[in-house]
């Protein structure tokens, strides 16, 4: 079928907006990253082609880091999913704490965190020599008070749009509450569970902030993250090895971001 | 009153007489003028006036003195300005100037060309005092009091409180005071007094690093002297019509001078001070009042309300075309004397680039600014010890040159000491030291004697150290006069072994070690039989030259100069090791990045040179070249003030510097907060943690910052 003509002009004129924007914002300053990528310093600025990318992946802190990023952001984001649907289905159920409760889920993410350091810091006595797993839990209860709250708050939104009838049918028809949440509210909530994923994921890419403030600049190597690394090399002045970080981080945030996209497309879960 | 009440009376009564007004029907209006008249006359009696007359001219003067009592002040980063009894600086590069000091009694006041420290002379219930003060409203140098009964009309401050004042004394009005050092006592103020030359009169002076500049008024004279000796440079010109003097600069061994004509508009003027030549700038001013001052590089014109009213480069002035700038940050920690001989060398090759010296008092705006790949930072002075990154750091990805591949340095290394292993890598010079301050010990000789204990000549080794402290620890255990062991840096030999172990450009830490536990033990044991007198232990108000040195403190660990007593080397765990003894300081390094590498390798050539570095102090870091005569005399005065050299000391100290190391301060560079470090190893040494388990945190940390 022929599109009417002024969608298309819409079309082209928008693309001759972004697509500079995108060249501009996105493609040349990734294409510059790489080029210092390949330098052996940003002083001397010869080209030393993969050598930052292989001293990279031989780097015990470098593989250290990438790995709690990715260890404790799997734990971050799988406690994080948990909660946010206990609180969505709580909010659901009881419509007063509804009403209360938006403003309190709201808040942590309103509060600076220096502020909520601290409180932190008093609880778990965190610094810079703390061990391990004790470090582990400051940062992801930290991260969890922070950033659920919208989630959960989204996914009541959504289960008190569900059409009251469909859920009475169902119960009339004999169904349990289990079999209620899997066949009947879980696929109607895919879309917003996709989305308080992406969210997650975003929120989590930014915890460094929160841990550089429990811990210092060097905290224990269990909660040593990419971002440290990379923050690090930057203090160094080693700018080739923060290009380079920054190329693989962004492959493989790419590369997630667009297996999730093709997860959500093929499921039709935002469609 | 009561006759003054009368005769006014009798006045009425008079008038109503010759008036010839029939009054006598009312009485009581005649009554009546008189009350009113003579309660009048009774309200504005002197007794009453006289006192509120005096209060209105004290309000008047007051509010006069309090408008008047404007000043202000160029400093070499920033301005100062005194009104209204507060004491305000602004930085060149703040919006707005903050008060750093309240205080209604300043009577004059200059800054240092070189740095933002104020002098100022102020007026107590005691006199006249010299006081100085940061713009951070900290204390530069202690107080100097000045003679109470002169009456002072300038102050020109060269360096450190050296400077000049003009003020009106007894023997005379206009006369020119020396005043030298911090304290009066040692280094009492003195007049200007040298043959063929009278100090009355003066109405204007000026002065900068060894230089000064007297113009009297009446005559035209104007003389200049050096500023240390005192004496006058040649014979004194005559230039009439001069309002306000500046120092200017120097070329051909001619001192210039700016001035003011008195002219209405005034001139700017440059004044060649050996013939008495004015030369006409062709810059004017309309404003009335206006006098000079400057920093290093800039000339201000100051109004009479004490404001910055129009500014020149001096080196426009002077006529010099500038192809473009090279500069120095914090080149200001050389000294005066061998930095300006390194920028006349310079400019011997380079007349057309101008030397501009900057200071930053933070590393981390180095260190960004470098980051940033920004200009205005060709060369810079570093602290090797920096917190953020080291200069083994900054050459290892490329930011400092290597000067080892400057022919010319290597040309006039072999004059030099070896004193470059703190600023080496991979077998490449890449920094000049400029301080070195090497970590000594000071020993209680009478103490040591009643210990039976030889103060060890030369190096010796921690078994010989152990000894000593069991000595100590039997001589606590059977007297009463209980003896610690070391005081000060207490942890010296945790430092030594850490300094050495760690190898910033290698990217290697070795601490899981024997020899560093059996070090974790014998601080341990130190701690355990009370041996130890840390500086963490002092108070704030307490300093660790002198408070610390309890009578019974056998070692005091710092920083010691060649003119001390009784200083040894510190033990060694390993006498083979060929570079053990810990120093700190300064050194200068040369931006890769800069967009003059020539000049700036040249520059560094010009430090480097044996002529420039042979005008260093010999005392304070001068040990540099081999050749002890290439310097020259001493200052008596820094002699008579500082004592007689140590020929052992120096000896101690000449050879130490040979075998230096760079203090690595592990907390620091493993990035661990100062009080987490504190509390870690209190808990070492309370025994809640092993050394082992210290060792092990200390190797993890600082592995984790090298090895990234």
């Amino acid at each position: 079928m022929k599109k009417p003509a002024f969608r298309s002009r819409g079309a082209g004129l928008a693309g001759w907006i972004l697509i500079p924007g995108i060249l501009a914002c996105y493609f040349l300053p990734l294409t510059m990253t790489f080029g210092y990528a390949t330098m052996n310093t940003a002083f001397d600025r010869q080209f030393v082609g993969l050598e930052n990318f292989r001293y990279l992946l031989s780097n015990r802190y470098f593989i250290l880091g990438a790995g709690n990023l990715l260890s404790i952001g799997a734990e971050s984001f799988t406690l994080g999913m948990a909660t946010m649907l206990g609180l969505g289905f709580l909010l659901y159920s009881h419509p007063r704490l509804m009403r209360r409760g938006i403003g309190i889920l709201l808040l942590p993410m309103l509060i600076p965190s220096v502020s909520a350091i601290n409180i932190w810091k008093v609880v778990f006595h965190t610094n810079t020599l703390m061990p391990g797993a004790n470090a582990r839990l400051a940062l992801i209860t930290l991260f969890l008070w922070q950033h659920t709250g919208i989630g959960a708050i989204l996914l009541a939104l959504v289960l008190r749009n569900l059409p009251g009838e469909m859920l009475d049918a169902a119960a009339l028809e004999g169904a349990g509450r289990l079999r209620i949440f899997f066949h009947i509210q879980l696929p109607n909530i895919l879309g917003v569970l996709a989305m308080d994923s992406i969210l997650l994921i975003m929120f989590f890419l930014r915890i460094f902030k929160e841990s550089y403030l429990l811990f210092g600049q060097y905290p224990s190597e269990d909660v040593y993250l990419l971002q440290h690394y990379m923050n690090h090399q930057y203090l160094k002045m080693n700018f080739q090895h923060v290009a380079a970080s920054a190329v693989l981080l962004a492959l493989f945030a790419c590369v997630g971001y667009l297996a999730l996209y093709r997860l959500i497309r093929r499921e039709g879960i935002l469609v | 009153m009561k006759m003054n009440d009368q005769n006014v009376r009798n006045q009425i009564t008079r008038a109503i007489d010759e008036a010839n007004w029939d009054l006598n029907g009312c009485p009581f209006l005649a009554e009546k003028i008189m009350e009113e008249n003579t309660s009048q006359t009774h309200t504005l009696s002197r007794k009453k006036l006289i006192p509120m007359i005096s209060l209105a001219l004290l309000l008047i003067v007051v509010t006069a003195f309090a408008l008047m009592n404007r000043q202000s002040a160029v400093g070499a980063y920033g301005f100062w300005s005194y009104e209204d009894g507060r004491l305000m600086f602004q930085g060149e590069n703040d919006q707005t100037s903050r008060i750093v000091l309240e205080d209604d009694r300043i009577l004059a006041m200059d800054a240092e060309t070189k740095s933002d420290t104020l002098y100022y002379i102020t007026r107590d219930t005691e006199g006249m005092q010299l006081l100085s003060i940061t713009p951070g409203g900290y204390a530069a140098t202690p107080g100097r009091r000045i003679n109470s009964k002169y009456n002072i009309q300038e102050l020109r401050v060269s360096e450190m409180a050296n400077g000049y004042i003009l003020a009106d004394t007894s023997t005379g009005s206009g006369q020119l005071y020396q005043i030298a050092g911090m304290d009066e006592s040692l280094t009492p103020d003195m007049p200007l007094v040298t043959d063929g030359w009278q100090n009355q009169g003066i109405t204007t002076f000026a002065i900068d690093q060894d230089t000064v500049y007297a113009y009297r008024g009446e005559t035209g004279d104007l003389a200049v002297f050096t500023a240390y000796d005192r004496k006058l440079k040649h014979s004194p010109v005559t230039v009439h019509g001069i309002t306000c003097l500046e120092a200017g600069y120097q070329e051909n061994g001619v001192d210039y001078a700016f001035a003011l004509s008195d002219q209405s508009p005034a001139q700017l003027l440059l004044i060649n001070t050996k013939t008495g030549e004015k030369m006409d700038t062709g810059e004017r001013t309309a404003m009335a009042g206006c006098r000079l001052d400057r920093d290093q590089h800039t000339l201000y014109v100051i109004s009479d309300s004490e404001k910055r009213v129009v500014s020149f480069r001096i080196s426009q002035l002077s006529g010099k075309k500038t192809l473009h700038d090279l500069t120095i940050v914090n080149g200001d920690i050389l000294e005066d004397a061998c930095l300006q001989a390194a920028i006349r060398m310079f400019n011997e090759k380079y007349p057309d680039v101008e030397v501009f010296l900057r200071y930053v008092d933070d590393d981390r705006i180095i260190a960004t600014e470098l980051m940033a790949g920004e200009t205005g930072i060709d060369l810079f002075m570093y602290r090797s010890n920096a917190e953020y990154i080291t200069g083994e750091m900054l050459f290892r990805n490329g930011a400092i040159r290597d000067l080892s591949a400057i022919p010319e340095i290597l040309a006039v290394l072999p004059e030099y000491r070896n004193i470059w292993n703190p600023v080496s890598a991979g077998g490449k010079i890449y920094g000049l030291p400029i301080n070195q301050n090497i970590s000594l010990w000071k020993v209680n000789q009478e103490l040591a004697e009643r210990i039976g204990w030889e103060l060890p000549r030369g190096c010796w080794t921690i078994e010989e150290f152990e000894q000593l402290m069991d000595r100590v620890i039997e001589w606590n255990e059977t007297h009463e006069d209980q003896i610690i062991l070391l005081c000060g840096e207490t942890e010296y030999l945790m430092s030594q072994y850490e300094s050495t172990h760690i190898d910033i450009y290698a990217g290697t830490v070795n601490l899981r070690t024997d020899e560093y536990i059996h070090l974790l033990e014998l601080q341990k044991k130190m701690a355990d039989h009370h041996l130890l007198l840390s500086r963490r232990d002092l108070r704030p108000d307490q300093s660790i030259k002198e408070s610390i040195i309890p009578q019974n403190a056998l070692i005091r660990s710092g920083l010691y100069r060649i003119d001390e007593e009784n200083i040894i080397l510190p033990p060694v765990p390993d006498p083979a090791e060929s570079n053990p003894w810990l120093a700190t300081g300064w050194c200068m390094y040369v931006n890769a990045n800069s967009p003059w590498p020539e000049e700036t390798a040249y520059m560094m050539t010009c430090l480097f040179s044996p002529d420039v570095m042979s005008r260093r102090s010999y005392r304070d870091n001068g040990q540099w070249l081999k050749d002890k005569s290439r310097y020259g005399e001493e200052d008596p005065a820094l002699t008579m003030m500082e004592g007689e050299l140590n020929p052992e000391t120096e000896a101690l100290y000449n050879d130490a510097l040979e075998h230096l190391t760079r203090s690595k301060r592990i907390n620091m560079l493993a990035d661990l907060p100062y009080a987490d470090w504190v509390d870690l190893l209190e808990s070492m040494l309370m025994g809640q943690i092993s050394p082992e388990e210290y060792a092990r945190i200390m190797q993890g940390k600082t592995e984790m910052t090298l090895g990234e």
